[in-house]
């Protein structure tokens, strides 16, 4: 199908794969969770341990963190009951993975020091990612899949299910244009586990978009930034089906705040799998909320601005202003590298208004030729 | 402009553009002192600016002549435009690449578009990013207005690869 060799929605998708995990980091990692996963597993008889990831992996919707390093989260659920205390949990895993860390130390892809994290342990590695590991057990009394997470920063377990919360997610992912409403997981049987490493539907790459826009705009001010998963949720629940980027992350902005529970406390977000409050840091500081909406205010902003620009140096500098001029510069150069190749592949077109076509069949290919000239002006 | 242009029109090479640049569909054509004039807006993406293009071409084997009307060409702070020749028109091949049974609506007009898009990203990065040569003080063809011969096929087969 033939489409344009350069057009805003092309800059942001160039601009999230750029801020993606690479094929072999994203192999590494998961290869990580099979072999920790089998390495608990094995020092236990083969039961009571699940490892598997939550969050942005479990997604397909990983940004790197602008120190350039990957922030990933790693399960390690033990079929232990409730009345394991947290403190025995941490500790057990603890072990398990510093004996891991132990014997493979030297080992291509395996991490070099099991530490202390902010929420539990902390996996490091070469690579260039880094995993959170989350201890937990079963919730007893939850629905299928539902943990309990020692999570060092709570007093009480958390309750959570990210097993099913990426089910929904990726449910979302699949609704087509039109469908404003949540689509039940239950009617997407086919739904994958863990997204491969590959292309991204438009609400995956949207949620990447605004997490790169989110990382710049709350730079100075970390702590009033809206956790990922709170804005992964609402964009969830207000996708409508867009196939088009742009148009996805506007309207996904525009509905957002809409998809905003009110509570006795406030805002709320919460997941809509499991008794989990992903709104919490807004508990005690409504300027938090307020800085929410100023953000979503930005997004569209910025997003309407560059619609009613034409040149792409001037794009690039509106995009810059939003993005980073590092990562938008990058894109749109790696779009221009890709015209040129494609032209010197025989697959450039020209129609009618002098657009730039991709791959139109039947079209008269762009001759080969080389820029020349003397520059005198 | 069509009857009156065609019949001042002998030379078969200049009719055979002008049918060519007739069914592109885009822009204009009429003769001016004893040239081929085509004017037409091109847009090279969604994203580009539109610009007025003029194609002149006297039906001989020297290049045609593309020149941007409007909007004026910008600069980046403290640097000439790249690939352009003396008279502000634009390069856009090396010799030979073109030749007078090439149609211009399939050659020097879409060459034309692909200019201004890396013109554009050359803006806003500094990189021009769609290949091709600038002439050092040892090229003979500096003006651009050379014909085929085997020094250019030769430049042309050493700068045309990928």
């Amino acid at each position: 199908m033939a489409f344009e060799v350069t057009d805003l929605g092309l800059i942001l998708q160039r601009l999230v794969i750029d801020h993606d995990l690479p094929r072999q980091l994203h192999q590494a990692a998961d290869a990580q969770y099979h072999k920790v996963g089998q390495f608990l597993a094995d020092q236990d008889g083969g039961e009571g341990w699940d490892v598997y990831p939550q969050g942005s992996f479990r997604l397909g919707t990983v940004v790197r963190s602008i120190a350039v390093n990957y922030d990933l989260d790693m399960v390690c659920r033990r079929n232990l009951a409730v009345t394991t205390t947290k403190d025995e949990l941490v500790k057990e895993i603890g072990v398990a993975l510093e004996d891991y860390v132990r014997q493979h130390l030297g080992t291509v892809g395996a991490p070099t020091a099991a530490e202390p994290g902010k929420r539990c342990w902390t996996l490091h590695y070469d690579d260039g990612f880094h995993m959170d590991v989350l201890p937990a057990i079963p919730d007893p009394s939850g629905a299928r899949n539902a943990i309990l997470l020692a999570d060092k920063t709570r007093h009480d377990w958390l309750s959570s299910n990210p097993k099913e919360f990426g089910r929904w997610f990726l449910t979302q992912t699949l609704k087509q244009p039109g469908q404003r409403r949540s689509l039940t997981a239950e009617a997407r049987k086919s739904i994958e586990a863990v997204p491969p490493w590959g292309p991204k539907r438009p609400l995956q790459q949207a949620v990447q978009v605004l997490k790169v826009h989110k990382g710049l705009y709350f730079l100075d001010q970390p702590d009033a930034c809206p956790p990922s998963v709170l804005v992964t949720t609402l964009a969830g629940h207000v996708y409508d089906g867009s196939q088009d980027l742009v148009e996805a992350v506007v309207n996904i902005a525009t509905a957002m705040v809409g998809a905003v529970e009110h509570g006795p406390a406030g805002p709320v977000v919460m997941s809509p799998v499991a008794d989990e409050n992903f709104s919490e840091k807004w508990v005690g500081h409504p300027e938090y909320f307020e800085m929410f909406l100023g953000w979503l205010s930005a997004v569209e902003r910025d997003l309407d601005q560059v619609q009613g620009l034409r040149g792409l140096d001037r794009v690039i500098d509106r995009l810059s202003e939003a993005f980073g001029r590092e990562p938008i510069t990058k894109a749109a150069k790696s779009l221009g590298l890709e015209t040129r190749t494609v032209r010197e592949n025989g697959a450039l077109s020209v129609a009618g208004a002098g657009f730039m076509l991709n791959n139109r069949p039947g079209a008269t290919p762009v001759p080969k030729h080389g820029f020349y000239g003397d520059r005198t002006r | 402009m069509g009857s009156t242009v065609t019949a001042r029109v002998s030379n078969p090479l200049l009719l055979r553009q002008l049918g060519h640049l007739k069914a592109l569909g885009l822009g204009g054509c009429s003769w001016k002192r004893g040239q081929l004039v085509w004017t037409g807006e091109v847009t090279p993406s969604p994203v580009c600016e539109t610009y007025l293009v003029r194609v002149s071409w006297d039906g001989s084997r020297r290049r045609p002549r593309v020149k941007v009307l409007r909007p004026q060409l910008r600069r980046r702070a403290g640097e000439k435009l790249p690939h352009v020749f003396g008279d502000g028109s634009l390069c856009l091949h090396f010799n030979g690449e073109w030749l007078s049974t090439m149609p211009i609506s399939e050659s020097i007009i879409p060459w034309a578009s692909e200019w201004l898009y890396f013109y554009e990203l050359w803006l806003a990065t500094g990189d021009w990013l769609g290949g091709g040569h600038e002439p050092g003080p040892e090229d003979p063809d500096k003006t651009g207005q050379g014909i085929g011969d085997g020094w250019s096929f030769a430049r042309v087969a050493q700068h045309g690869q990928p």
